[in-house]
C-alpha cells in the first residue's frame, strides 16, 4: 500500500503533500428496552490527499481508491487557489513505523453471538429491576488500519482496535424519567467490556435514586468533584484553550496565552500523553506523521506548553507536540486532544469534604462544553455536602465556570486518580465523536456557579 | 453504481426471504475561511451502501463502503438475522413520492471560486464596521444522490442539493473576555444574499460591546428562534416514536390531552420548498408529508419509522431517516412552530427588566428527555426598560420544558426564522430562573 501512494504522489506538484489510507471494520450491537434494535458488521473503505501550496491548502476524501493519481492532481490544484502566506511547516523526524494494534482479547477473534449474549445479559439485569421502564445497551468495537504518506519521509502504518460499552438504566415515575449510565471503551481488547453485571445494578440503584432526588440551588456554591467529573472539567476549562489553533493567528490571544502566565495554585499540574498505554485517546503518531509526547500544559499552575499541528508550531516558533488528529479519512486533521488529565496530589477524600458548610459533590459526567472563556459540564449524579458530610442527593447539577478563575479557584486536590474513556467524544470543527480519554484525582473548587432553583 | 445494487438486490433476495438496499452518495464542496483568510479549498465525497434483509421473520443487517466486499456485505447481513429483531413489518411495494422541490442546478453548478468571493464579501462586509474581529467558517455546495430498492419490486430515488454559509466572528476585549457571534444559513437551493447574516452578526457585536451584571433571582426571558432550539430538543425527543415504543417517553400514552400551552403548534414538515430537511420520499420509500404533532397545544401525534409503527400498531408518518450505515430509526424532517401576534419589537418594549438569550452552552446536557434543561448563557443581554443593557456571562440558566411551554409563555412572535431545519419565533417567558456569582 505504501508503495502504491508514493508511487500516485508522484507527479505532485505542492510543497507539502500527504496521503491517507483507511480501512475499517466494525461490529455493533445495540439494545434498547427488550428489543435488539441492531446487530451487524459494517466496513469501511476511504482515502484523503492534503495538499498545501504558499500556506493555502487543498484537501479531497474518497472512496475509490482507484483514483488515486486523479485526487492528487485535483488536490494541488486546488491547493494554488488559495492564496494565503504562511511560514510553513514545523520541520520533524518523519516517522516510519508499523504499529500493530496489542488487545488482550482481539474483539475480532469474538463470535458476533457472543457480544450480543453479553448485551442481552446487561440488558436483563437492568429490565429485571422494578421501576425500570427502558433499557440501553450499545456494544461497539473498530478495527482501523491506517496508511499515511507524506512528502517529507513520513510513512506509517498504524492499526488501532478499539472496544467498548454502553449500559443505561431509564426509571420511570409518573411523567418523570430518569437516566443512568456507564461507558467503558478503550484499545485495551474485548475483555474490558466483559465481567460488568454489577456496573449494570449499579446504573439501576442510580436511575431510581435520582426519581427521589432534588434539584439543586442555583448560584456559587463550593464543589468536590469526582475523578471522572475531573476529566471533563480540566478537558472543558483548560484544554480546548490549550489547542494552538485557537491562539495561533490572534495577537491578543497569543498575548493571553503567553507562556509563564499562572492559571492555578502550586499544586496545578495538566497534562496531555498520546501515549499513555490502553487508554481511549491512544496513538503513536499523529494524523501528520510526528511522534506524540506527554506535554505539560499546565505546571505547578503555571502555563507550561501548548497542543500544536505542525503548521500552529511553526507560526508561533515552538517545537510541534502531535496533536494534529482527524476524526477518519474524511476530515482534514485538527488540533486535539489525546489523554489529558490532572496530576494527582495529597488529599484523602475526606480532607477534600472537611470543612465544608453548603457545597456540592458532584459524580460523573454527562458532558461539557466550552467558549473558550466559559464553560459548562454536567453531572451525572450529586450529593449536597453540609458540615462536611454528605447529604440529600441531587441530579440536574450541571456547572458553569470561567476559564481564567474557574482553575484558580481550585482549593484541594486528592490522592485518587482515574482515567476514563468510553464510547463517546470530543466534538471540535464538526469532528465528533473523537475518542479521546480524559481524568484526574478527586479535586475540590470554590465558587462554582451551579443551575438550579 | 445502478448495477452494482441490482447485484447486492438479487445476491440477497436468493438468500433472504426479502431484502433492501439504501444507496447514499454525495459530493460536498467547501471553501474554508480562518481568521479572516480563505484557508482550504476541498472536495469530499463518500459513498456507500446498506443492506437490511428480513429472513425468517427478523431483521439483518450489514453496511459497508468498500465495494470490493460486497459478498462479505450479504453474508454480514445474513448472519445478523440470526439474531436480529422480529420484522414488524413488509417492505412497500411502491410509492408514489411528494412533490417538493430539493435541487437547486445553481448549487451544482457553483465553483469555488464564487464561493470564496461570496465569503470574502461577508467577512470583509464584517471588518468594516468591526476591525478587531477574526471571521472562521465555510461556504460549501454539495449534491446527494439516494436511492432505495427492495425485493418487493420499490426502487426510488432523487437527487438534493444543499448550499450553507456559515460564519463565526471571534473577539476578544481589553479584559480579555471572549465573545463569539455567529449565524448560518442552510438551504437546498443556492444562498447567494450574504446580507441577514452579516447583519445579525455586526448587530450581535455591537449589543455585546458592553457587559451588564445580574445577581440570582427569576427574570422574564426573551428566546430567540436559535436559543428555541436547545429548548425544543426534549418536544423532539418526545414525540419520537422509539422513546414512545419504548415507554421513555414523557408523552406516552397522552395523545389527545393538553401537553403544552394552547398558542403552540408543532407540526414537521418534509414539504418547505428548498427546506433543508425537505424529501419526496423517507428513507425506506415511503411518501413524505407534513404530521401535525402538537395542535394547539393537544399532543396530536408521534413521528414513527416501519418498524417502530408496527411494533404499537400505528400507522407510519414517513419518518423512517437513516445514513447508509445505520438502520432506520423516526427522525424529523423541518420542523414547523406557527407564529403567535406579538410583533418582535413590541415583545422588547413590553419588559421592564429581563434578559435575551440568543446562544447557550451545554445544551442537550442535561435529562433532556425529562425536560430538563440546564446551561449557560453564552450569548444573552440584560433588557432594561425595552432596551439592550449590555451583554450578561458566566450565568446558568435552569428549568423544565414542558412546565415553560405550558404555563410560562407570555407571548409568541409573529414572524417565524428558518434557523436550519427549525422554522420558529421568538418566545417570551414569565420567568426564568438565573444562577449567578
Amino acid at each position: 500500500m505504501i508503495d502504491e501512494i508514493r508511487k500516485a504522489m508522484a507527479s505532485a506538484t505542492a510543497d507539502y503533500i500527504e496521503v491517507r489510507v483507511q480501512r475499517a471494520s466494525a461490529s455493533d450491537v445495540r439494545y434498547t428496552g427488550k428489543e435488539l434494535e441492531h446487530i451487524g458488521r459494517r466496513t469501511q473503505l476511504g482515502g484523503s490527499v492534503r495538499a498545501m501550496v504558499k500556506g493555502g491548502w487543498g484537501f479531497s476524501s474518497f472512496n475509490e481508491l482507484a483514483d488515486l493519481p486523479h485526487h492528487v492532481e485535483a488536490t494541488c490544484r486546488q491547493a494554488r487557489l488559495v492564496e494565503r502566506e504562511t511560514p510553513g511547516l514545523a520541520p520533524v523526524e518523519p516517522g516510519k513505523a508499523t504499529v500493530v494494534a496489542e488487545p488482550e482479547v482481539d474483539p475480532r477473534d469474538v463470535a458476533l453471538e457472543d457480544k450480543q449474549a453479553l448485551c442481552e445479559r446487561y440488558n436483563n439485569i437492568i429490565l429485571a429491576a422494578p421501576k425500570i421502564q427502558t433499557s440501553n445497551v450499545m456494544y461497539r468495537d473498530s478495527t482501523i488500519d491506517e496508511y499515511l504518506v507524506n512528502s517529507d519521509g513520513a510513512e506509517l502504518h498504524q492499526e488501532t482496535c478499539f472496544a467498548g460499552i454502553m449500559v443505561m438504566a431509564v426509571a420511570k415515575d409518573g411523567t418523570d424519567v430518569q437516566r443512568a449510565y456507564d461507558s467503558v471503551g478503550n484499545i485495551r481488547g474485548y475483555q474490558v467490556v466483559a465481567d460488568r453485571e454489577a456496573v449494570c445494578e449499579e446504573v439501576v440503584r442510580r436511575a431510581i435514586d435520582l426519581l427521589s432526588a432534588e434539584q439543586p440551588v442555583a448560584g456559587p456554591h463550593t464543589v468536590v468533584l469526582d475523578p471522572k467529573l475531573c476529566g471533563v472539567f480540566i478537558h472543558e476549562a483548560f484544554g480546548h484553550l490549550s489547542e494552538a489553533d485557537f491562539v495561533y493567528e490572534n495577537d491578543r490571544l497569543r498575548k493571553i496565552m503567553q507562556i509563564g502566565r499562572r492559571f492555578g495554585p502550586d499544586s496545578l499540574s495538566i497534562c496531555d500523553y498520546p501515549r499513555m498505554p490502553g487508554e481511549a485517546g491512544y496513538y503513536a503518531y499523529d494524523a501528520e506523521g510526528v511522534a506524540g509526547d506527554r506535554t505539560y500544559l499546565i505546571r505547578d499552575g503555571v502555563l507550561d506548553s501548548r497542543l500544536h499541528s505542525r503548521e500552529t508550531a511553526k507560526m508561533m516558533d515552538e517545537e510541534p507536540t502531535g496533536n494534529a488528529r482527524c476524526l477518519n479519512y474524511s476530515f482534514a486533521p485538527i488540533v486535539r486532544m489525546s489523554n489529558t488529565y490532572m496530576e494527582p496530589r495529597e488529599h484523602s477524600f475526606d480532607e477534600l469534604l472537611a470543612g465544608i458548610e453548603d457545597g456540592i459533590y458532584a459524580i460523573g459526567a454527562i458532558g461539557g462544553q466550552t467558549d473558550m472563556e466559559m464553560f459548562t459540564f454536567s453531572a451525572e449524579e450529586a450529593y449536597e455536602i453540609k458540615n462536611g458530610e454528605l447529604a440529600r442527593k441531587l441530579r440536574d447539577v450541571v456547572l458553569t465556570g470561567n476559564v481564567f478563575e474557574t482553575l484558580g479557584n481550585i482549593e484541594m486536590i486528592g490522592d485518587d486518580f482515574e482515567m476514563y474513556g468510553g464510547l463517546g467524544g470530543c466534538g471540535k470543527g464538526g469532528q465528533m465523536p473523537l475518542r479521546v480519554g480524559d481524568g484526574g484525582p478527586s479535586v475540590r473548587i470554590k465558587n462554582v456557579v451551579v443551575g438550579g432553583q | 453504481m445502478n448495477e452494482l445494487i441490482d447485484r447486492i438486490l438479487s445476491q440477497a433476495g436468493a438468500r433472504a426471504d426479502a431484502a433492501e438496499v439504501y444507496f447514499n452518495s454525495s459530493e460536498s464542496r467547501p471553501v474554508e475561511f480562518e481568521n479572516n483568510k480563505l484557508k482550504y479549498i476541498a472536495t469530499k465525497s463518500g459513498r456507500g451502501v446498506g443492506l437490511r434483509v428480513i429472513h425468517n421473520g427478523r431483521i439483518g443487517f450489514s453496511s459497508t463502503s468498500d465495494f470490493s466486499r460486497l459478498d462479505e456485505l450479504v453474508d454480514s447481513a445474513m448472519e445478523s438475522a440470526r439474531f436480529g429483531q422480529e420484522a414488524r413489518f413488509e417492505f412497500p411495494e411502491d410509492c408514489r413520492p411528494s412533490e417538493v422541490r430539493v435541487y437547486d442546478e445553481r448549487v451544482k453548478e457553483l465553483e469555488p471560486k464564487q464561493m470564496a468571493d461570496l465569503g470574502h464579501r461577508a467577512i470583509d462586509a464584517i471588518l468594516a464596521e468591526h476591525p478587531d474581529v477574526q471571521c472562521s467558517g465555510s461556504v460549501s455546495a454539495s449534491v446527494s444522490r439516494e436511492r432505495v430498492a427492495n425485493t418487493r419490486g420499490l426502487d426510488i430515488g432523487y437527487t438534493s442539493t444543499r448550499s450553507t454559509v456559515s460564519l463565526t466572528a471571534l473577539a476578544v476585549g481589553d479584559d480579555e473576555g471572549i465573545l463569539w457571534v455567529g449565524d448560518r444559513w442552510s438551504r437546498a437551493d443556492l444562498v447567494s444574499d450574504v446580507s441577514p447574516l452579516v447583519e445579525k452578526i455586526n448587530h450581535d457585536l455591537e449589543l455585546a460591546e458592553q457587559t451588564a451584571a445580574l445577581s440570582t433571582g427569576t427574570y422574564p426571558a426573551i428566546f430567540t428562534p436559535d436559543a428555541m432550539g436547545t429548548l425544543l430538543l426534549s418536544i423532539s425527543q418526545g414525540v419520537n416514536g422509539k422513546m414512545v415504543q419504548k415507554g421513555a417517553s414523557p408523552l406516552t400514552g397522552r395523545i389527545g390531552e393538553q401537553i403544552l400551552d394552547e398558542r403552540i403548534t408543532v407540526i414537521d414538515d418534509a414539504l418547505t420548498e428548498f427546506g433543508p430537511a425537505s424529501a419526496p420520499h423517507d428513507t425506506e420509500g415511503l411518501v413524505s408529508g407534513r404530521t401535525t404533532l402538537i395542535d394547539k397545544g393537544v399532543l396530536n401525534s408521534y413521528l414513527f419509522d416501519l418498524q417502530t409503527a408496527g411494533m404499537l400498531g400505528e400507522r407510519p408518518t414517513g419518518n423512517g431517516l437513516r445514513s447508509y450505515s445505520s438502520q432506520p430509526n423516526p427522525g424529523h424532517n423541518n420542523t414547523m412552530i406557527l407564529p403567535g401576534d406579538t410583533p418582535y419589537p413590541d415583545m422588547l418594549a413590553g419588559i421592564k427588566r429581563g434578559i435575551l438569550v440568543d446562544a447557550v452552552l451545554g445544551g442537550g446536557m442535561s435529562n433532556t428527555l425529562a425536560g430538563a434543561f440546564s446551561v449557560n448563557v453564552d450569548l444573552g443581554f440584560l433588557i432594561e426598560d425595552g432596551r439592550f443593557a449590555g451583554r450578561i456571562k458566566n450565568c446558568m440558566i435552569a428549568g423544565n420544558v414542558y412546565d415553560l411551554l405550558k404555563d410560562g409563555i407570555e407571548t409568541i412572535g409573529d414572524t417565524p426564522e428558518m434557523k436550519g431545519a427549525l422554522s420558529v419565533p421568538h418566545f417570551c417567558f414569565k420567568g426564568i430562573r438565573l444562577g449567578t456569582q
